[in-house]
């Protein structure tokens, strides 16, 4: 599996489930791997085959844009990761498992976005970056 | 007391300049050569809004460009396969360098001969073209140009700008015996034989990467204490990578030099340096705060940045924003800054409107020149125990933010840390 499955696999799952995907979504020159919308929320997901921690800065330079902010991983026993990370930098942990499910490993905080943030993200959040 | 000067990149940034309070402009040759006109009307146009038509700009010569390899003189698609010695057509040279190369009566050499040719062209006459060049001042080339850019700027302009001192035209010097070595000696001699009664000249010192101070006798050689002063160009020192030791090496040619030093490329370090004999500093108005000497001439947009004046350095706008999340007393009180929530939703604004895009780097750009300014202020106006004493304070404060938000917010104090041990 390539990182392009992984996310291709990720915004089915998400569109299955009524949110409007849209993928590589500028803030400046930084681009968020997929933004997800719906009903006047807003989350980010990066993903990442394996270099979670990579994963888990740029999910938390997203933090001020989005109500929540998630690295994707592929689910895999074997891995030693730092939860207690992912909840300091109040980041969300999803696991996709073999059934295609996403998994909810860490649950970050929800954050309520400015009005400016929250017309701005509403209104592109569901265009196409 | 120390000053900043600022590079002129393209014209378009006339009202960020326009706005901002600095020294000079510093204008490269191969700007003046292809687009006088333009110069013409952007320095009007400075020159109407500062209220001042004196010390507005001095030029930076760009004679380096000689030393290069000549493919990266052609445009893009003749660069394959071009040796510095075969004949090349002029219509395959960039156009402000070949408007350069005419500029100083080179360009017959330098495409019908070979790049050899062109560079013993240059040592033998190329200090009286030169500064024949650089005499001859920023002036409109018809009355259709007046009328155009009175049009434009809104107001009468006219007359010729000179520039606030000549520039003696330099190559790179490295390795010290080298043929740069020789061919500068043969510059400075050039220069100083046609400096005309009354006319400030600086020498230019570039250097590839070896920055040992100059012995007495590479400074007799050189003539530098017949100039009435040198600016100094390091090339790749970039004060934000370099080591403690580099810094401190950086500061000890600077000193040694004894006279009155123009840094060509620097940010706030060098501005730390007046004690050493620095007494102006050069930068964009947004990048070029280092550069190499022997490097192409790039091109091409480039990314947005924000500046932290606590920091004293440029960052990615997102990653900026982040750290002023995590220090919110370093947001910026500039006119140009609102609070860290505004500035996160104007990014996201410009960076899905073009139009948003440019007025938004141009807010960044203003932002920076005014911090800038700020800290020339502060440089010129405080004991460097003082200004020591800030940076110690901020190293500090870093530290204060727990370690995971630090690192991912890319928040480090290396730089501050190896400025002080550099300064102290």
């Amino acid at each position: 599996m390539t990182e392009l499955d992984l996310q291709s696999t990720v915004l089915s799952i998400l569109e299955r489930d009524g949110w409007a995907v849209s993928t590589q979504w500028r803030i400046g020159s930084k681009r968020v791997d997929i933004v997800a919308s719906r009903g006047g929320e807003v989350h980010s997901y990066e993903v990442k085959l394996r270099d979670w921690r990579r994963g888990s800065k740029q999910a938390f330079l997203n933090g001020p844009y989005f109500n929540r902010c998630y690295v994707v991983l592929p689910s895999n026993v074997r891995r030693r990761l730092d939860s207690d990370l992912f909840r300091e930098l109040e980041v969300g942990l999803l696991e996709l498992a073999e059934n295609g499910a996403l998994i909810h490993v860490v649950e970050p905080p929800r954050r309520d976005l400015t009005p400016a943030m929250s017309t701005l993200i509403g209104q592109s959040g569901s265009a196409k970056a | 007391m120390i000053t900043n000067s600022v590079r002129l990149g393209v014209f378009r940034d006339r009202p960020v300049f326009e706005a901002a309070e600095f020294g000079e402009i510093i204008v490269p040759a191969h700007i003046a050569a292809y687009a006088g006109d333009g110069l013409w009307g952007f320095l009007q146009g400075f020159a109407a809004e500062q209220s001042r038509r004196d010390r507005l700009f001095r030029y930076d010569p760009m004679t380096y460009l000689l030393y290069i390899p000549r493919r990266y003189w052609l445009r893009e698609s003749a660069q394959d396969d071009q040796s510095d010695d075969d004949p090349v057509s002029p219509s395959d040279l960039k156009p402000a360098l070949k408007a350069m190369l005419e500029a100083y009566e080179l360009l017959e050499p330098a495409v019908l001969r070979s790049l050899t040719a062109a560079r013993q062209e240059f040592v033998s006459n190329g200090a009286a073209r030169c500064l024949r060049f650089q005499r001859r001042g920023s002036e409109a080339a018809t009355s259709g140009t007046i009328a155009k850019y009175a049009r434009l700027l809104g107001r009468s302009v006219d007359g010729v700008l000179a520039p606030s001192r000549l520039v003696a035209p330099y190559t790179a010097i490295e390795p010290w015996s080298g043929q740069g070595l020789v061919d500068q000696i043969a510059l400075n001699t050039g220069t100083l034989d046609e400096r005309q009664a009354g006319e400030a000249v600086w020498a230019v010192l570039a250097l590839t990467g070896n920055m040992r101070p100059l012995s007495p006798a590479d400074l007799d050689r050189l003539q530098l204490r017949s100039f009435d002063g040198v600016a100094l160009w390091a090339g790749g020192m970039d004060e934000y990578s370099a080591s403690s030791v580099t810094l401190r090496g950086y500061r000890q040619l600077i000193s040694g030099l004894g006279m009155p030093v123009w840094l060509m490329f620097g940010g706030y370090f060098s501005l730390l340096l007046a004690d050493d004999g620095a007494v102006d500093v050069s930068h964009g108005i947004y990048y070029t705060e280092s550069k190499l000497v022997r490097g192409a001439v790039g091109g091409g947009p480039a990314p947005d940045r924000y500046y932290i004046p606590r920091l004293h350095r440029f960052y990615d706008p997102a990653r900026a924003f982040a750290i002023l999340r995590l220090l919110p007393e370093y947001e910026c009180s500039c006119v140009e800054c609102g609070d860290v929530e505004t500035l996160e939703s104007q990014l996201v604004a410009a960076s899905r409107d073009t139009a948003l895009r440019i007025a938004w780097t141009q807010r960044l750009q203003r932002h920076f020149l005014a911090a800038r300014a700020q800290e020339v202020r502060a440089a010129s106006s405080s004991e460097r125990a003082a200004l020591l004493q800030d940076l110690r304070t901020t190293v500090r404060e870093i530290g204060s933010v727990p370690a995971t938000r630090r690192s991912s917010a890319g928040l480090s104090d290396t730089h501050l840390q190896s400025w002080i041990e550099a300064l102290e």
